[in-house]
Formats: C-alpha cells, structure tokens, sequence
C-alpha cells in the first residue's frame, strides 16, 4: 500500500466515530494533565494504560498517542506561565517563554507554542510516511558507540547554549551527571550513594528535581522581594494573539524545529528534550538577534516546541517500522501493542495496517485538535497570571506538592524537592544555568548505558571504538566544536599587538 | 561576591570528591569490563577539575563585581525566604501525621500570609476554597492517591 492510500485508509480509520472520541479523550486529559506540574506524559499514559486494556488496539494506541501530544503541549503552558517546566522537554521552553510572560506576552507565547506543536507534528506525520522504511534501515547502522558519542558531544555542546561562562556550564553538567547516579544502578542492583537509605535507592526522579529547582526556587526569588504591588505581570488583550509580524518570525524556527525534531526523534535517547535544545541553539546561532535569547525571543519558543512533537513522530519511525522504541513514550507504546497481541517490527505495515496508518492519521487529527482546543484556552491560562501574587504562590506551591508526592506516592521526594529548591534558589541566585543540570539528569543514565554498552562490545578497546566512521565523525565533530571558542579567542589574542605597534611607534 | 562564589566552589568540589572517593570504593573493573564505579569516578573526576577551574577563575577575578550577580537578601526579605523554606520543609513532616487536606491549608495559610495577605478571613476562606478545589481535582477527578495521615484511622 503506498503513502497516499496509506494515510487515505489511516483516515478512515481515525475519522471513525470511537477513534475519534478515543484521540479527543486523550488529548484533553494529556493536556490536563501536562499543565498540573509534575505528572509528565510517560505517568498520564501509565496511569491511561488499564483503561485501554477493553479497547481495539489501534483505538488505545490512538489514545495513548494523543495523551502524549496532550501532555507535551500542557507542560510548556506552565513552563511558559509560571517557569515551571512541566516535564524536561519544556524546561527550554520556560527560559524565553517565560521571559515573554513576564513581559505581559504570555497569550503570544502560548499560541506560538501551539501553532508551532501543530505545525511540526503535520510536518513529522507526512515524513513519517514517506520516511518511515528507508530511514528504519540507515537507523540500524547506529550502535552503542554511536549513541554514546551522540549523547555525550550533545550534551557538552547543548549545555553551552545558556551562554555564559563555560566552567559554570560544565560543573552543573558535572552535577547533573552525580544526580543521575544516585540509585540502584540497574544491572548489577548495587546502591550508589544512596548512605542506605531505601527511598534513594529508587534514584533522584527528574520530577521533584525540576520541581524543586524550578518550582520552589522561582517561588523563593519571588519572596525575596514583596513589593506593595498585587500583580506581577500585566496581561493586555492586545497581547494575547501574536501579531503577524511576529507570526512571521516565529514560523521558520517552526519549520527548522520541526526538521531537527524529526531527525533527533530518530536516534535512541530522551528525544525530545535533545531536540528541543538543538532546536534552541540552533536558532540562537542563526538569529539576527542573538541577544535577544535569553529573554524574550519569540523565536525561542516556537523553535524548541515544535522540534518536541516533531522528535515523537520521529521517533515513532523505528517504532513501527523496526518495533524499536527508542524513546519512553514510543517504549509505553509498544507495551500497549504486545498487550493487545500486535506484534510490531518491519511486519507491522503489512500485517496490522488500520494499526499502522490509523496511528499516523490520529497523530495528525490530534494535533489539529490540539490546536483548536488549546487557542481559546490560551486566554484562560493567561489569565491565570493576573490572579493576586499571594494566590498564585500558594497554587504553584500546592501544584508542586501534590505533583512531586504524585510521581512515587512519596513523601520523601517532597524532602528531595525541598533541597533542590535551597539549591536552585542558591544557584540561580550566582547566576548558573539550571538547564545543562536537567539535561545531564536526564541524559546520565543513557549515556552511562551507552558507554558500557560500548565497552563490552570492543572488549574495552577504545581504539576499535574511536575507529568507528560514524562515532569518529561525531567525537572529531564535537570536539572541534568545543574547542572552537577558545582557539578564536587565542588567534584574537596573537592578533592585538600587531595592531598596537604602530600607534606606539608614531612621533 | 568571591566568598559565595567560593562557597559554591566548594560545594562542587565536595560533591566530585565524594563521587570520586565512592567510586573508588565501588568495584570499577577495568576498561574491558567496567564495573558500577567506572562511571561515577568519571563524574567524580569531572567534577573535581571543573571545581579547581572555578576556583582559580573566581580568585582571577576577586576583585571584580560582575554585574548581573544577584545580591543575597538581608533583614527581612531574608526572614521570608527562610520562612518560606521552613513551611515547604515542613509540610511532608505535617503530611505524614495530618494528611493532606489538613497540612495544605496549614501550608496555604503561611504562603498567604507570607506573600502578603492581611485579612486573617482572606486568608482562611482563600485557604480552604484552594485545598478543597485541589482535593476535589486530585481526590476524586484524577484519583490520586493523597495521604491521609497517621492521625486518622
């Protein structure tokens, strides 16, 4: 069956009257549940799974699917409203959407957002069509020592696109990487620096972490400062749409979102969050105004949101084509198809094709009622932020209880987030980058994964690694970009006295 | 300022150290077969050079104000912060014994009298109108589990 008629039948499949309620019902309750803070989309779908279990299989998969757009979508609203990125895929969302909030442009940030998940998730639905099977077989290519070196030079490389100092960059990588570390270490089940205690053993949950550093460190630096004024920020209607203007400029960083998302979706790895700051500096490179970013630029927004739907249709490549999951989202995915008796793989298509192209015609119906449903709630959410400070406080500081006990009914992760507010208040405060933390919490795991991995394929021969072409490509790659800085910063250096010579030489 | 930047330093530093010195502790095997500690003594060494280079920067530039470093806060300002770590940190010790609904609106009366709020009915109206919509959405609409405290049965 060919593209077209694919996603001809696929429509039919999704347009049908318990599918289409299945795809609106997930959407609705993932955005819900995106913007309380703290359930992500990988505990919405957990928690959706038992509902599913009466269901067609393609209906649940549909579902499940819409649960994630859903919930994507509702944690860049708080990210965007309150810094609070709602789960890790948002947290570059928060540094310019919130700074847009804060200027009274909430309404805009939240539409760009939207428009933006929209746009990418229609342009990562027709790639996955017409990509799906060739891009399935170059993917297999990749191995541990590809994902390691991607991970890693990703990580070095996206933790600098705060700006700023570079050692600062680093240590809160460094520190990130400790966090990630903590727990009971999954092969052997040996307990790293967990002092015997049994709630640690379940390792630092990126949820009180973010909340904590976020949440309560936002609420912190609000309190140090009370002024006599109720309303931090202004909300004019006028504001509440972008203008075309700034719909012009928002919808490139959409486009090249949404193609980085999809290319990123592809490789194993926490997609999404890498997407969304590749995406990010990406457009920071490329601006006209780079110092824009950081605070306010619209372009910071509409970038990274859209590369995060177009990661999720890329990575549902090696999911259906390979019955691969490289993503947590695709993993609950295919956990829902093996429930359901379908077995996925490269047979998929042919044997299960209402499975097959009734997910990717949903995917594209639920984000288009992602966006009608989500534009007239932009006011709502907007207006949210014209509530009287001491209300909001006390909300956000619930939200953040309720959303960090919620993940492992746990008290203890309320005392976890607590610290991490001390600590991220304390941060913020000597002004280092929160985010290259969040990405080496995330991205630890993996990356120590892929490095052992690696080891025990070459036999802890790191030459047979480095000589891999692909890896090599991307360690050279990586380190090149690393060491860039410092070698223009040196050549400018040699170059100074030669100019200042001549001035002196003059009678 | 130096001294907080150096306090910072430290904090880093103490954290390598430790991730260094627990690594080592753990087995590591070797490069062939790597081990539990293998990686986290990769950390450890991470951070432990990071944190002499930010040292060494921070002393290069002692005498510098960078500009758009953030003053900690004094007086009262200083008391609310403190006050509001106090009521955040409590807040699980209060949930244990109290349950939910008791110990968020114990929570939501301090926010709200810390963030500004006078009318002592303001407060408890506002306080228990927020932690009844919230049980309501977590309780009943979404069915989270929240705890209901050693105290009742």
């Amino acid at each position: 069956m060919d593209a077209l008629h694919g996603l001809a039948y696929g429509f039919g499949v999704a347009l049908s009257g318990p599918n289409l309620l299945a795809c609106f019902f997930g959407v609705l309750v993932g955005t819900l549940i995106g913007v309380l803070p703290g359930i992500g989309p990988i505990g919405a779908m957990a928690l959706l799974i038992p509902a599913t279990f009466n269901v067609d299989p393609t209906t649940a998969l549909i579902m499940l699917a819409g649960i994630y757009y859903g919930a994507m979508y509702g944690g860049s609203t708080t990210s965007i409203l309150v810094n609070i990125p709602g789960e890790a895929a948002s947290v570059v969302t928060a540094i310019d959407g919130y700074k847009m909030a804060r200027k009274g442009k909430a309404g805009t940030a939240l539409s760009v957002a939207a428009m933006g998940s929209f746009v990418a998730g229609t342009a990562g639905v027709v790639a996955l069509m017409f990509f799906a099977p060739p891009l399935a077989g170059a993917a297999v290519k990749f191995g541990p020592p590809e994902y390691f070196s991607i991970a890693l030079v990703g990580l070095i490389f996206l933790s600098r696109l705060g700006g700023g100092s570079a050692v600062k960059s680093f240590l809160m990588v460094g520190l990130g990487l400790f966090f990630g570390t903590v727990g009971m270490e999954p092969i052997s089940g040996v307990s790293r620096f967990t002092l015997g205690n049994l709630e640690l053993s379940q390792g630092l949950d990126l949820v009180p972490v973010a909340m904590g550093l976020y949440g309560i460190g936002e609420v912190m630096m609000i309190a140090e400062r009370i002024t006599g004024i109720p309303n931090i920020i202004k909300v004019r209607f006028r504001d509440l749409f972008p203008t075309i203007a700034e719909w012009r400029r928002a919808f490139p960083p959409m486009l090249r979102g949404a193609g980085i998302g999809f290319f990123i979706g592809l490789i194993p790895g926490p997609a999404a969050i890498l997407s969304t700051f590749a995406s990010y500096a990406l457009e920071k490179k490329i601006s006209k105004n780079p110092e824009e970013f950081g605070h306010g630029a619209i372009e910071g927004v509409a970038g990274p949101e859209s590369a995060n739907n177009s990661a999720m249709a890329g990575a549902m490549v090696p999911l259906l084509g390979l019955g691969v999951p490289f993503a947590p989202g695709t993993a609950m995915l295919l956990g829902v198809l093996i429930i359901h008796g379908v077995q996925p793989g490269p047979l998929l298509m042919t044997e299960h094709p209402q499975v097959f192209w009734g997910v990717i015609a949903s995917m594209y119906i639920g984000n288009f009622i992602l966006l009608i449903m989500n534009l007239p709630m932009v006011g709502i959410f907007a207006n949210l932020l014209r509530l009287p400070q001491h209300i909001l406080m006390g909300l956000i500081l619930l939200l953040c209880m309720v959303g960090a006990y919620g993940v492992n009914n746990s008290v203890f992760d309320l005392y976890i987030m607590a610290g991490m507010g001390v600590l991220g208040y304390v941060l913020r405060k000597l002004k280092f980058d929160l985010a290259p933390l969040i990405l080496a919490l995330v991205l630890g795991p993996h990356l120590e994964k892929t490095l052992r991995q690696s080891l025990f394929l070459t036999r802890g021969d790191i030459g047979e690694i480095i000589s891999r072409p692909i890896t090599a490509f991307l360690l050279s790659a990586g380190l090149l970009i690393i060491i860039l800085p410092s070698l223009l910063r040196l050549s400018r250096r040699f170059k100074q006295p030669r100019r200042r010579i001549p001035e002196v030489s003059k009678p | 300022m130096f001294r907080d930047r150096i306090l910072v330093a430290l904090f880093f530093f103490l954290i390598g150290v430790t991730c260094l010195v627990g690594s080592l502790l753990m087995p590591f095997g070797k490069a062939k077969n790597p081990g539990v500690g293998f990686y986290p003594l990769l950390v450890g060494i991470f951070l432990v050079v990071l944190s002499v280079s930010f040292i060494i920067q921070s002393w290069k530039s002692r005498h510098d104000q960078l500009p758009d470093e953030e003053r900690f806060p004094q007086g009262s300002d200083l008391r609310r912060v403190l006050a509001l770590v106090i009521a955040v940190g409590l807040y699980p010790v209060l949930l244990t014994f109290l349950g939910y609904i008791l110990s968020s609106f114990f929570l939501l009366v301090s926010v709200l009298r810390l963030f500004g709020l006078q009318s002592p009915w303001k407060i408890v109206l506002i306080a228990l109108i927020t932690v009844g919509l919230s049980y309501y959405l977590f309780a009943q609409l979404l069915a989270v589990p929240l705890p209901r405290g050693s105290l009742f049965p």
